[in-house]
Order: C-alpha cells, then sequence, then structure tokens
C-alpha cells in the first residue's frame, strides 16, 4: 500500500514537472496544483478526448443517415408535390433529422471541423469557408431566398430575379452582396420552403399550414417547380455537408481528423472552450436573446416553430459529450475529472431538459411575444422559468466549465458566436 | 576575465554619462525644453515602470493578447449575471440586420452603409483601411454643407445626401446615395537624419454622387474606431477632462486642447464632447443610436425617421421608405443592450511592460511631448449603472480634447466646435494589437498610416514639434518608442 502511495506520488511529481514545462504559458504552479487534484491520470485524459471523438463520428453518422432519409422524402415529394402524405413525412424528417444535427453543435467553437477553415472549408465564391454557416446560419433574411433566388415577390422584395438554383449556384449565394443574412443553404432556407413565414399565434399551426405550402409548390407554372428544384438542390447540398463532417471524424480513415484530434495535446482544451462557449455565449446569451427582446424576431427555427427541440437537443448534446454517455451506452467524459462541478452541471442541464421538452413546453414564440393570439398563464410561466431559471443555469453551465479548464491548467477564452 | 572587464568598462561608461549630464543639467535653463542630446543619454531607468500600468483599464482589464479576439471580450469584474446581458449585448452589436419584412431583425436601410455594427468594428477593432479602387466597407464618408450650421450648431445636412454618403441600397445596390472610392494616394517621402526614409500616403476620394454633385460641401472619411474601454472613457470625471483645457495656449507650450460642446439630443443641452472622431458625441448611448440610424439605417428611440432623403431611387420613396416591422426598428431594450455592451467591452492587459525597450519608449513617450495630448492615466469617477468602470485607474493615453492637427491630417469639416484642422486625441489603450484583431486596420481617422509609425510622422499642428523630436531620435531610440506604443 505504501509504496502504491509513493509510486503514485512520483508520477504525480512527473506529470506536474511535465505540466510545467510543456503548459509553461498556461500553467502556473497553483493550476499545476489544483490538476493533480482532479486529474486521474494521463491515460483517462486520452479516453475522454477518444470517447469525445468516437461520439463525434457516430452522432454525425446518425445525423447523416437521418439526412439521407429526409433527401428520399424530398425526392419523393417533389415527384408528387399535391401529396399531402409525402409533404407531412418531409417535414417530419426534418425534424427528426435535425435534432441528430442538434447535438452535434457542442463540437462548435473547438477549432474543429465544423468551424475552422483551415480543416474543413468549402469554397464560396472563391473563398475557403467553414461549413457551419453553410448549414446552419442564422438570421436568415428569406426574401432573399424568395425574391433574388426564386424571384417571387410574394413577401415582398423588389426587382425579384430569377437565378440558376443549382447546387454550385447555390452554394455561391451565400452572403452574396457582403451580406450575411443572405443565407441560401442549410436547415432554415429549407425550413423556410418546407413552412413559409409565420407569426406568433398560439391559435394556429406554424407557417402557412400545409394547403397553403402545398399549394405554393405546385400552382404556378414559374415558381412552383423552381421552389420544387430549390428544395430538392438544398436538401443535397446539406446532405454532402453533413457527410464531409462525418467523414472528417471518420476513425477509419487514417488520415481523417478524427487521428489528428486523438493525438493533438490540446484536444482536451478544445473540447473545454467549446463546452463553454456554446454554453453560455451561444445558447444562454445570444440564442435566448428573445428573453429580452420579448420580439419574436429573434426566434431562431420561427418558420417550423420548432425552436423548443433546438435548445432541448442543444442542452442534451452538452450534456452526451460531457458524460460521454449515449443511447444507454456509457461512456469516460469530463465529467470524471470535473469534480465538484460535474454533479452540478448535469443539474442544470436537466433544467433546460426538463424546461424545454419540445413533447410539452409551450411554443417559444409565444412564450416570448406578451401580446401574442391564444397566450396564457402557461406562456407567462414558461416566460419566467426560462428568464430566471434555464437561462442563468445555461451560463452558470458555461461559467463551471472555464473553471474546470482552470482547474485542469487551461486558460478557457470562450469564443463569439 | 572577459566578463570583468566588460563590467569595468560599461562602469566608465556610466560614470562618463553622469559627468556628462551634471554637466549639461548645470547650464540647463529651466524654462527651454529640455536639450535633445540629454535624451540619447540618460539611462534606461526601471523606474519608468509603474506599479500596476500594465492593467489599462483597471479592474475591467481583459487577458486575452493572443488571439484575433483580443478585443472581443467583457470587462473582467462583470458578475456572472451581467456577463449574460453583456453578451445579449453582443448578440444585437453582431446582428445582422435584414431587408424590411424578413422575419429576422429587419429594417436595413433603405439605404445604408454596412448591415450590422460588427460588419465596421470588426471584432470590437479598427475599421480596415480603404483598398484602391474598391467599395468602402467599414468606414464611412460624412458629408455637410461647407458653410452654416444646423439649429444646434452642428454640420448642416445636405438635403439629398444628408450628414453621410451611404454606398449601399438594399435591392442590390440598384442606386446608393453614392459609391465613394479610392482613387489614388498623394505622397510625401519622410527622410531621417540617419537616412531611412518612410513614404506616407494620403488617399484621394472620388465620392461618385449618384443623386447630382452637391454645390458647397465638405467631406470626411472615417474609419469605424475600436470599442475598447468606451463606458471607462465615459466615466472619466468631467473636471479631469477640464484641466488639461488650454485653448490660448497661455502655459506657451504649442499645445491647447479644446473641449468640444455637442448637442445632447436627450437631454436637449450642449455638454462634453467624448466619443467620435471629433468628440462629436456626448455619451455612448447616441453614439449608437446615430450610428444606428446614419449607417444601418435603422430607426432607433432617439432616431426615429429613417435616413432617407435622395429623390429618385427606382425602387425607394423616400416620402414613404420601406420600414422593419418592429417600430422603432432597434426598439429602447436593443438601443439599450448594445449600450449595456459597448460600456464593457474590455482593454486588453499590456504586454512586455517591464521589458527595457518599451520602458525607454516610454520614457521618450513622455519626454518628446506625446504624453502632453496621449495623457496617461485617470482615476475614473461614478458612471450611473455601471460600476464596473466606476473608481478605476485607467490608462488611456487620451486627454479627449481637439487639437490642431495640421494642413495633411485636416478635413475642413467643422463639427460643433472642431474646426477643419481639430481631431480628438486617440486613445493609445490596445493599439499593439489593432493589426493582430484586424490584419486590414488603418491608423489614423481615414485610414491612411499602414503603421504606427506612418501614424506618428502624419502628425502636424500642435503634435509638430514632438512628431519633429522623433524623427531627430537615434533608431533604437525610435525602436523603443514604437515598441512601447505596441505593448499598449
Amino acid at each position: 500500500m505504501k509504496t502504491i502511495i509513493k509510486s503514485n506520488f512520483f508520477i504525480l511529481t512527473i506529470v506536474s514537472l511535465l505540466l510545467g514545462s510543456f503548459c509553461k504559458k498556461e500553467t502556473d504552479n497553483d493550476n499545476a496544483f489544483w490538476a493533480l487534484l482532479l486529474t486521474n491520470s494521463a491515460k483517462d485524459n486520452s479516453e475522454i478526448i477518444k470517447r469525445y471523438a468516437n461520439l463525434a463520428f457516430k452522432i454525425y453518422e446518425e445525423t447523416y443517415t437521418k439526412t439521407v432519409e429526409l433527401k428520399n422524402a424530398v425526392d419523393e415529394y417533389v415527384n408528387d408535390p399535391s401529396n399531402q402524405t409525402k409533404l407531412i413525412a418531409v417535414r417530419n424528417k426534418w425534424r427528426e433529422a435535425r435534432q441528430k444535427y442538434l447535438l452535434t453543435e457542442t463540437l462548435r467553437f473547438s477549432d474543429g471541423p465544423i468551424d475552422n477553415p483551415d480543416i474543413l472549408f468549402v469554397e464560396v465564391d472563391g473563398s475557403p469557408t467553414e461549413l457551419e454557416g453553410l448549414i446552419n446560419a442564422w438570421p436568415m433574411d428569406e426574401q432573399f431566398n424568395e425574391c433574388y433566388l426564386i424571384g417571387s415577390n410574394i413577401i415582398g422584395g423588389s426587382g425579384c430575379t430569377q437565378r440558376p438554383l443549382d447546387e454550385n449556384s447555390l452554394i455561391n449565394f451565400n452572403a452574396e452582396n457582403d451580406r450575411e443574412e443572405n443565407v441560401a443553404t442549410g436547415w432554415h432556407p429549407i425550413e423556410y420552403l418546407l413552412w413559409g413565414q409565420d407569426d406568433a399565434d398560439a391559435t394556429k399551426d406554424p407557417g402557412r399550414g400545409l394547403t397553403q405550402t402545398i399549394h405554393y409548390f405546385t400552382s404556378d407554372p414559374t415558381f412552383s417547380p423552381r421552389r420544387r428544384t430549390y428544395l430538392k438542390n438544398a436538401t443535397n447540398i446539406l446532405l454532402n455537408h453533413i457527410k464531409m463532417l462525418k467523414d472528417s471524424w471518420d476513425p477509419s480513415d487514417q488520415n481523417s481528423y478524427y487521428h489528428k484530434f486523438v493525438n493533438d495535446p490540446n484536444a482536451l482544451k478544445k473540447i473545454i472552450t467549446g463546452f463553454a462557449s456554446f454554453s453560455k455565449n451561444e445558447l444562454a446569451a445570444e440564442r435566448l436573446n428573445g428573453i429580452d427582446t420579448r420580439d419574436q424576431e429573434d426566434e431562431h427555427s420561427c418558420f417550423s416553430d420548432t425552436t423548443n427541440q433546438d435548445f432541448y437537443y442543444n442542452a442534451l448534446g452538452i450534456k452526451i459529450f460531457f458524460t460521454g454517455d449515449y443511447n444507454g451506452e456509457e461512456g469516460i467524459g469530463l465529467d470524471t475529472i470535473s469534480g465538484i462541478y460535474a454533479e452540478r452541471i448535469l443539474r442544470q442541464l436537466n433544467l433546460t431538459l426538463d424546461g424545454m421538452n419540445p413533447e410539452i413546453a409551450p411554443t417559444y414564440d409565444v412564450v416570448i411575444v406578451p401580446n401574442a393570439p391564444g397566450r396564457t398563464t402557461e406562456h407567462e410561466d414558461q416566460y419566467t422559468n426560462i428568464k430566471f431559471n434555464l437561462r442563468p443555469a445555461l451560463n452558470n453551465v458555461g461559467f463551471d466549465f472555464v473553471e474546470i479548464g482552470t482547474n485542469l491548467g487551461f486558460t478557457i477564452i470562450p469564443r463569439i458566436p | 576575465m572577459k566578463q570583468k572587464l566588460i563590467i569595468k568598462s560599461a562602469t566608465l561608461f556610466k560614470i562618463f554619462i553622469l559627468i556628462f549630464s551634471i554637466n549639461v543639467n548645470c547650464k540647463k535653463d529651466h524654462q527651454n525644453v529640455e536639450p535633445l542630446f540629454l535624451l540619447f543619454l540618460s539611462e534606461t531607468n526601471k523606474d519608468w515602470y509603474e506599479l500596476g500600468e500594465e492593467f489599462s483599464g483597471g479592474e475591467t482589464t481583459s487577458f486575452d493578447i493572443t488571439t484575433i479576439n483580443a478585443f472581443d471580450h467583457g470587462a473582467s469584474n462583470l458578475s456572472r449575471e451581467r456577463f449574460l446581458r453583456f453578451e445579449s449585448g453582443n448578440s444585437f452589436f453582431n446582428t445582422t440586420w435584414t431587408n424590411p419584412g424578413s422575419s429576422a431583425r429587419d429594417g436595413l436601410g433603405p439605404f445604408f452603409i454596412n448591415d450590422s455594427c460588427r460588419g465596421c468594428h470588426i471584432r470590437d477593432g479598427v475599421g480596415s483601411a480603404p483598398q484602391l479602387n474598391e467599395k468602402i466597407n467599414s468606414m464611412t464618408v460624412q458629408i455637410s454643407k461647407k458653410t452654416g450650421t444646423n439649429i444646434n450648431g452642428g454640420p448642416l445636412a445636405d438635403p439629398i445626401y444628408g450628414l453621410q454618403l451611404n454606398n449601399r441600397d438594399i435591392y442590390n445596390n440598384q442606386k446608393p446615395e453614392a459609391d465613394p472610392r479610392v482613387i489614388g494616394y498623394e505622397t510625401k517621402i519622410v527622410t531621417f537624419p540617419d537616412g531611412y526614409q518612410v513614404i506616407l500616403k494620403k488617399p484621394i476620394f472620388d465620392l461618385n454622387f449618384n443623386y447630382g454633385i452637391p454645390s458647397d460641401y465638405a467631406f470626411s472619411a472615417r474609419v469605424a474606431p475600436k470599442i475598447i474601454g468606451l463606458g471607462l472613457l465615459a466615466a472619466i470625471k468631467e473636471e479631469d477632462i477640464l484641466k488639461k483645457v488650454d485653448e490660448n495656449d497661455i502655459n506657451q507650450d504649442g499645445i491647447s486642447g479644446k473641449p468640444n460642446y455637442v448637442w445632447n439630443v436627450e437631454s436637449n443641452r450642449f455638454e462634453l464632447g467624448r466619443f467620435g472622431w471629433k468628440a462629436n458625441q456626448p455619451n455612448i448611448n447616441q453614439q449608437n443610436q446615430a450610428a444606428f440610424n446614419g449607417e444601418i439605417g435603422i430607426t432607433t428611440p432617439l432616431f426615429p425617421n429613417e435616413n432617407c432623403t435622395v429623390n429618385s431611387h427606382p425602387s425607394i420613396d423616400c416620402n414613404n421608405p420601406p420600414t422593419g416591422n418592429s417600430q422603432p426598428e432597434a426598439n429602447l431594450e436593443i438601443t439599450n443592450l448594445v449600450n449595456f455592451y459597448t460600456h464593457l467591452v474590455a482593454v486588453p492587459i499590456r504586454r512586455n511592460y517591464k521589458d527595457p525597450k518599451v520602458l525607454r519608449g516610454k520614457e521618450l513617450f513622455f519626454k518628446i511631448g506625446c504624453e502632453s495630448c496621449h495623457t496617461q492615466k485617470y482615476i475614473t469617477g461614478n458612471l450611473e449603472e455601471f460600476p464596473e468602470v466606476s473608481n478605476q485607474k485607467i490608462y488611456p493615453y487620451t486627454d479627449l480634447l481637439l487639437h490642431d492637427m495640421g494642413d495633411d491630417l485636416k478635413d475642413d469639416r467643422s463639427d460643433f466646435l472642431a474646426n477643419g484642422r481639430e481631431w480628438r486625441t486617440a486613445p493609445l489603450w490596445g493599439i499593439g494589437l489593432v493589426k493582430r484583431v484586424n490584419p486590414n486596420a488603418g491608423f489614423l481617422h481615414d485610414g491612411r498610416a499602414e503603421t504606427i509609425e506612418e501614424a506618428i510622422l502624419w502628425h502636424g499642428g500642435e503634435a509638430e514639434q514632438a512628431k519633429l523630436k522623433y524623427i531627430q531620435l537615434p533608431k533604437n531610440d525610435r525602436e523603443s518608442l514604437l515598441e512601447f506604443l505596441n505593448s499598449l
């Protein structure tokens, strides 16, 4: 027993010396001390990193599978656009595929394939562009898509133009005229095509309703075929981009980012930076800023009214990558070396999961808009819950991640969305 | 053995300097400026380091000095709760505004220069310098009548173009107000006594008016300034700023220092101007709302009318301009959030602040007179609602006053009490990180200086003497001064 303690102490000393020499810029003695208290061993860290990378691949793979299903549903629908059942199927597949994608958003702000164009990019108008914006850019100006790409003035605009809608052209229309709100590809343009504009109104279904949407996809000899083409091609682009992400995390490809990452000495720091930035800067501060303004304009998935599922699956994603546990399969996560923070972070994430459960939570736009038709005390209670409980909880989660980083000897500088 | 010898000769050298300095000092008339050669010989002294001076923003100082986001961090003394409000404000600083009628934040334009605050204040830093023959994208060209003022004594708006030239419109730039571009440069060569030369380039603009050339106009091209530490500047006590006022140069140092008094739209009275290139805005709120309205085309509580005055756009009728879903387009909550944010963006900690070369540079900065206007430090007063910036010891290197900067920098466009040759002393904190945050940033009001040295060499007027002293410095001292500036 005694010898074991001694040899452990010896190893710890070595580790502390290594920390001192390799991480000189970031580690002072205090941090190294904390690192010793919190870290089990270097081996555990590599297992945490490996589990994270394996989960990244697994969930991108599932996102890909679900997006293939979305693509198939779209292909069936555009060949039979007056078929209401097929449109419902497309909408459902969009929701399901997006749920999987939302889990992966925790991988942002980590210098990884999703938002570091040095690792993975698509050329947009000649310049290498990160995938995140091409897949999930928001805010978007749907008038750009409707009027300047499809060519119809049904939602306003002036001088509408029919532009080529092939895949290559669509990609290059992103951020046209130096305007980031010109979003031609990704989840939200597809969402717009499937649901159309929406009001904050608890008495109506989201968007234009099935009949109206089908009308737009079928009735106009000029614009309906263009709208179908746009839907089909935008879905193909989304699928290709998700495939790129999946492949970048593929452990079976020796040249993939997966292998760079698991051998990267900064991997753990990158993981924690992503967790911290995504929880507080992105989710708490930016995505929930409609709690401050009480205006539907600040709702992200406003066309389909699926904003609750955004928050729910985003928070679930943090939980999965933090704990390493997914779909009943247990794994080693950062929680194992987070000391007292682990329990607190999980408790705060669970608050969001309970409060934003898309099956039961009241629609987000009606929650934030004080004078929305059909608004009830249930909506007001939810507003209070988000404002005073859930939003501060997500903010605290982010700060706790920064502190975990500090205790492990890293200076975590959260990224700005 | 060899080492010993070196020490010995160094000691001898020191003694030599000491004797020499004493001699000079004895002869010195205290009314005169210190002879320049004394500067070369005085020894770099650790005493020039002042405890805590690396915390340029006091307790608000941030610590990211390596990434391109070095300017994009909140005050370090923000509580978690107030940090959330800060970042919510950040999201509106970053929001891209969309065409009227869209489901997102809408109401952009109809005429505008950029679609977000961030678009110009790149990562909260300085806007990009205008490139030859290219559309400008993070600067404004302000315009007004050359003679006369408006009823509040401010610049008189042109009836067609208003107060700035909006170079974009919401319908794919069918016919924006104008399309100002740099079409060439006036160059000037500065030769130092040691033969070193610097070529200075002053941009020549062609404004490309789309609605006729106005009669009798003045214009001024200005890049977006960095927005770090604004709350701290707002918290500087007015009496401390006015202390340095010397409009008639009674102390005969060649430097006047003049306060601008500008119209406060909310309180309906004249107040000390602090913000903007000519100190033409009295507070951050008015600065922000004016920028929303003038540069993004967003109506606000203080400026509820669309910035739309042209008469013959093919798709935009300025009698009935397209507007966003909310009125005003940026409501009070949004302007409050952006105000909160812009009060609390932190100034990063200094680098290499104890390096002997940097300290030597600091010494020279004081001795050749830079600090006369670029005032080193203050203790801030109480700023209501912002405890973070209140009672902080700060090192902004500005007096927030107007100075005549000479012929080369003049824009001939007056702004309240600031005449066409006068500019507000720019705060120097963070200047060493400006290029890290935006590699395309340019120094000075129109971004003409590619380097800090070029910016120094453009100084004239009240700063002429300090500039000439800089030119006279030996190479290693010039380098020291630049290293000091880069450490800020």
